[in-house]
């Protein structure tokens, strides 16, 4: 087990780099170098001095080496961590994004831990009543929940529930109130709560409805099976051919599913923080892009690929522990 | 070269056979010919939704002020969709006049001959076309008695049209949807909006589809070395969120319409290149593709006339989701403020003027975009489901 957590682990270093290098280019293959940006149009100085000014800029920033150089000059500081520093907020990025990730990776855990514990009894249900009113409802809801683009179902919600409009049931913006901060801790964690019932919600729909639809697919494989046929022969109880049986099966390839749903996720939740202005990566993200923060996008970047490396990696792990059948000793 | 024999029974093929499970499915057609109406509303998108009327009387003299005012794009628009109407109808009538051998060289004759008239006709029109600015307001001239016998057309606003009196206005008599904060025609912006979502669900697929199928075809055949490092790449590209990655990418570069279309382009076609890499590894050791080689034809003869129309299936349910995943993104790019510049008008940036900068929801700005671009998306979407469940009877059961 632990060799194949290693080998795993060593087999994202080069995933890693080619991430790094992607980011990297593409901050170089777009028009217009930092420091024409940072010199403007210029006219006030000749063209022999502004050639001299350009020339030691150039120097200071390092633009001057050859692209491969300044690369693994960027890529020597980001292994420390280090991104440089924001244009915006005047601090080193990593600090920014050390604040924000943990509300992230909070809103994807809650949203996650949410989809699959409702889908899944869910997507049973439906495939245990496969063709009845109740799983032909469902699906077509299902179905329209997982075309709902995110941003309308989140500007209807704020409108509808959070303004002066209609009801103001929830507040529409940030994580806690005002005088959130002189709360105890169960007031507190309710108040929390409150903010983040909505952008929770908008996050794990779209997810949820697709893993119930996995669920379902997955339980009818299973229940069509000859071994379903032979455990109803014994005279096995329903509940225990469901249960025991069909799900017990169909559950392993749903772990899986995390590597698909992760991404879409994270990239998600740049939509949902713009829209309820929850103060995390993605609307870091969002406010670096309209400041044009090129420090912040390419960190942001970067770790937003790392991160869905390691939910796939956890999700590979709890694979490899659910399935008895999976050798540790082999990759693939 | 083409045969003579009329309505000859030369059996079905397999593209007629899933065409005969896709129509089979009411859903299907339904979904179907709502796109071809959205298609049919964006390119006539000047004719029913614009300020100038299509015949006026001034002084005794009739005019056409609508036809001046087209640019050489919509002219462009025009062809191109009169172009593909013809292209599908010789489709369907070589199914039922064309020997199957040859069907598919004359098909390639047919495209050519239709794009070469479709270029020389776009640069003839851009050309010739001239540019013109008609700045008169007909509606003032009409009131003040000057011109009589205006036809207009059934939205008669312009997309650009500003009117601060009246703002924020909720849907009645006169604009049907109701107006945005600067009281632009809410119906208007939706029909010249459909023009923005359509087109970089076409441009930018096509060019996520060309490049997956080129990487994916290259990856299946050779295998090995060339197999790894393609993998590779698409790991790379994979693990980054797209959402993220589409954004960096927008951070750097110019935001224009073209831009996105190709931003999401270059970023999406992993999902095709794993298909066709997966089929194209099936494919390799079959027996035609063995003698086509062995005959010694040329590689792209090979991959693309020999394996390729045998492998494409699946990729097409991909290439039809991919379609509903670009519209979503660029709608979502258009909402944050990072989609194409403001005149032009689009789906998602209609949305985002649903809360106004004072907490106030105006419904109508949110429920009709939104409207707009979750039927469009959900019917690209069933249309993928069905189109798997027509070429693959026995993924029905799944998802």
């Amino acid at each position: 087990m632990t060799t194949y957590i290693i080998r795993r682990i060593l087999l994202m270093i080069p995933t890693i780099l080619g991430i790094t290098i992607m980011v990297f280019a593409i901050s170089r293959a777009a028009p217009g170098d930092p420091v024409s940006l940072s010199m403007g149009p210029g006219g006030q100085l000749d063209a022999q001095r502004a050639a001299d000014v350009r020339k030691v800029r150039m120097a200071l920033y390092g633009l001057d080496k050859p692209i491969p150089v300044q690369y693994a000059i960027w890529l020597k500081r980001v292994v420390k961590l280090d991104f440089g520093d924001s244009i915006k907020h005047h601090r080193p990025v990593i600090n920014l994004i050390a604040e924000r990730l943990p509300i992230t990776i909070t809103l994807n855990v809650i949203s996650i831990i949410i989809i699959y514990a409702i889908s899944i009894p869910l997507g049973i249900f439906t495939a245990v009543k496969q063709g009845r009113f109740s799983d032909k409802v469902s699906s077509v809801i299902l179905f329209m929940l997982w075309s709902l683009p995110t941003m309308w179902a989140g500007q209807m919600l704020i409108g509808y529930f959070c303004g002066p409009t209609f009801k103001n049931w929830f507040p529409p913006a940030g994580l806690s109130s005002n005088f959130a901060d002189a709360l105890p801790f169960f007031p507190w964690l309710g108040d929390r709560l409150w903010h983040l019932v909505l952008p929770v919600l908008c996050l794990s729909y779209s997810g949820f409805a697709y893993l119930t639809k996995q669920v379902r697919a997955g339980m009818l494989d299973n229940l069509r099976s000859d071994y379903i046929r032979t455990a109803r022969a014994k005279g096995l109880s329903n509940w225990t051919v469901t249960f025991r049986h069909a799900f017990r099966n169909s559950v392993i390839p749903i772990i899986t599913i995390m590597a698909t749903l992760l991404p879409a996720m994270i990239g998600g939740s740049v939509i949902i923080e713009s829209i309820f202005s929850v103060p995390g990566m993605g609307r870091l993200a969002f406010e670096a892009i309209t400041t044009r923060d090129y420090n912040v996008v390419m960190a942001v970047a970067t770790i937003a690929g790392f991160l869905n490396l390691v939910g796939m990696l956890l999700a590979d792990i709890a694979y490899a522990i659910a399935d008895p059948r999976i050798s540790f000793e082999r990759i693939e | 070269m083409e045969s003579k024999i009329e309505n000859k029974n030369w059996g079905t093929s397999y593209g007629q056979l899933v065409w005969q499970q896709f129509t089979k499915n009411r859903t299907n057609l339904v979904c179907m010919w709502f796109i071809i109406i959205l298609f049919t509303i964006a390119v006539f998108a000047p004719l029913i939704a614009n300020d100038k009327p299509f015949t006026i009387r001034i002084e005794g003299k009739l005019y056409f002020p609508i036809f001046k005012t087209l640019t050489a794009n919509d002219y462009s628009v025009f062809l191109s969709a009169i172009i593909a109407v013809v292209l599908v109808s010789l489709i369907q009538r070589n199914s039922r006049k064309v020997d199957p051998f040859l069907r598919s060289s004359v098909l390639w004759k047919q495209t050519f001959i239709c794009t070469v008239i479709l270029f020389v006709g776009i640069i003839l029109l851009q050309v010739f076309v001239p540019r013109k600015l008609d700045a008169t307001d007909y509606r003032v001239m009409l009131a003040s008695g000057k011109a009589t016998d205006a036809i207009f057309s059934i939205v008669p606003y312009g997309y650009g049209r500003t009117d601060i009196k009246v703002s924020q206005a909720p849907p009645n008599k006169e604009h049907w949807l109701g107006t945005d904060d600067v009281g632009s025609d809410v119906l208007c912006r939706l029909i010249h909006g459909t023009r923005v979502s359509l087109s970089v669900g076409f441009v930018a697929v096509g060019i996520a589809s060309v490049i997956g199928i080129f990487v994916g075809a290259i990856m299946g055949y050779f295998g090995g070395k060339i197999d790894f490092l393609g993998m590779r790449l698409v790991e790379i590209m994979m693990s980054v969120p797209t959402f993220f990655l589409i954004i960096t990418i927008v951070a750097f570069f110019p935001r224009s319409l073209l831009n996105i279309m190709v931003i999401i382009g270059i970023t999406s076609w992993t999902e095709d290149a794993r298909f066709i890499r997966a089929e194209f590894f099936k494919l390799r050791n079959q027996d035609f593709v063995q003698a086509a080689i062995s005959l010694g034809l040329p590689l792209r003869s090979i991959l693309f006339r020999h394996m390729l129309p045998n492998g494409i299936a699946p990729v097409l349910v991909s290439i039809t989701f991919g379609v509903a995943g670009a519209i979503f993104i660029e709608s979502a790019l258009s909402f944050l403020g990072f989609g194409v510049a403001p005149p032009t008008p689009s789906w998602g940036q209609m949305l985002s003027a649903g809360v106004s900068t004072s907490g106030q929801f105006l419904w109508w700005l949110s429920v009709f975009p939104g409207m707009a671009i979750f039927l469009t998306v959900t019917a690209y979407n069933l249309l993928g489901e069905g189109l798997r469940d027509a070429i693959d009877p026995k993924l029905r059961k799944a998802v």
